[in-house]
């Protein structure tokens, strides 16, 4: 399966579990972003260009189940992956933390650009109540859940990178 | 080769960056709507599926625990597991009776409003912007600024509606501001979203009376929404002596986590008034 696929099958469905499904679980305040952390996992374990696609698909359907201003979920998304992309997977996989203070630091970006995308359209936004009720809770969330997807990303980038051959 | 591979990478992230710089900059626009357009009338069906298929999560009473299997026989275990199929089919559809006569209930109270039931299909993904999205779209009649209620009262307006679905702002979201009226004392302010399902009532004069437990309406003033209905009740009132006006906590009787369905009003109008509040300006002397 190559990698192009693989997004077109899990991307959808990342948007849809994050829009319909994962609202309605027991504790509908703790509210992963679930597509930041399978497009951020696959970025560090894999850095290629391949991961700049997912960020950009996984962005315009997070944009499609928003109301939000277009373009400002894929521009939060994309930058974090851009980052964690050219950072490149070798320095990530130099210790097990690292990707976790990636994910930390990605997610801290990820929500202030796209809260400084909000309040660029115009939109009221609390401070205090999105640090404390939004960005707090999704910075421990989006990295337990990481401790899940990274090694999972790491394999399946693996069992699906081409046999390196030197002559 | 791999130099090569860095270029290219790096040519890319350069041009899909411009492209969600632009994409976002465009905004509403041709080009970026009619994208959005083509991803939700996609997307949408999907979406729908979604939400049918995983109901059973909206309603955790519904689902049953499943009864101990006390026995190893296969057909036992195919029956027990097709009898707790029909016990969760049938509670589902004793939920969804219940709530279709909560809200025909409601419709009765207000006959002079023509009313579509729609299905909440999902919610908004950002954390940070209150609405849900509804399976009713123009093809159904519905248009922006509509009012949307619940069995409990007020849930909304529509504010964008596609072919086949619609996005409803709440009116826990801040951007939202619902002229009410305290039912007991008649005194009137706003009522705004204050995070993820809290309401604040502000504008109140500080000589009014208000009291926890006090009864909040729409007022109708404005004329984005119909007056009188159910806006939440006051929990606690903030009255400061130095300040001209109070504020006070609401609490809504919708629970904004579980919406599952909801009417919307077809056949209100809300009025413009934007032309009658502008200033005028005074002539040249």
């Amino acid at each position: 399966m190559t990698p192009l696929l693989l997004g077109l099958g899990l991307l959808p469905l990342a948007a849809l579990l994050q829009s319909s499904v994962l609202p309605y679980l027991p504790f509908p305040a703790l509210r992963p972003d679930l597509m930041l952390v399978i497009v951020l996992a696959w970025n560090l374990a894999r850095s290629r260009s391949d991961g700049l696609l997912w960020a950009f698909a996984g962005g315009l359907l997070l944009d499609t189940f928003s109301a939000g201003p277009f373009g400002a979920m894929l521009l939060a998304l994309f930058v974090v992956s851009l980052a964690v992309n050219f950072i490149g997977a070798p320095l990530w996989n130099a210790n097990p933390l690292l990707p976790l203070l990636g994910t930390v630091a990605s997610v801290v970006i990820y929500h202030a650009i796209y809260a400084g995308a909000l309040l660029l359209w115009g939109w009221q936004l609390d401070w205090r109540t999105a640090a404390t009720s939004v960005v707090l809770p999704a910075v421990f969330l989006d990295t337990a859940l990481m401790l899940l997807a990274y090694p999972l990303a790491r394999r399946i980038a693996r069992s699906i990178a081409l046999p390196q051959v030197s002559l | 080769m791999r130099r090569f591979s860095f270029l290219g990478r790096f040519s890319l992230g350069l041009l899909l960056l411009a492209a969600a710089v632009l994409l976002l900059a465009l905004g509403q626009r041709a080009g970026a709507g009619g994208l959005r357009t083509a991803l939700t009338r996609v997307l949408t069906p999907l979406q729908q599926l979604v939400a049918q298929q995983t109901l059973p999560l909206r309603q955790p009473g519904s689902s049953g625990a499943p009864a101990p299997v006390l026995t190893q026989v296969a057909e036992l275990q195919a029956r027990v597991s097709s009898l707790q199929g029909e016990v969760t089919r049938l509670r589902e559809s004793e939920s969804q009776r219940l709530l279709l006569a909560q809200l025909l209930k409601l419709a009765r109270a207000n006959p002079e409003y023509r009313y579509l039931a729609a299905q909440v299909i999902g919610r908004d993904v950002s954390p940070y912007l209150q609405y849900v999205l509804v399976d009713r779209g123009r093809a159904d009649g519905l248009l922006p600024d509509m009012p949307v209620l619940a069995a409990d009262g007020l849930v909304g307006i529509v504010t964008e509606a596609t072919a086949s679905a619609a996005k409803v702002l709440l009116i826990t979201d801040p951007t939202l501001v619902v002229n009410v009226r305290v039912q007991s004392s008649r005194v009137e302010g706003q009522l705004r979203g204050s995070g993820p399902g809290l309401l604040r009532l502000d504008f109140v004069p500080l000589q009014a009376e208000l009291a926890a437990g006090d009864q909040l309406v729409t007022s109708g003033i404005g004329g984005k929404f119909p007056p009188n209905l159910q806006a939440g009740t006051i929990t606690s009132v903030r009255r400061r002596d130095y300040d001209v006006f109070q504020e006070a906590d609401v609490q809504s009787a919708i629970n904004f986590a579980n919406l599952e369905l909801v009417l919307i009003i077809t056949n209100f109008t809300p009025l413009d008034l934007a032309p009658l509040l502008a200033t005028p300006v005074p002539a040249a002397p």
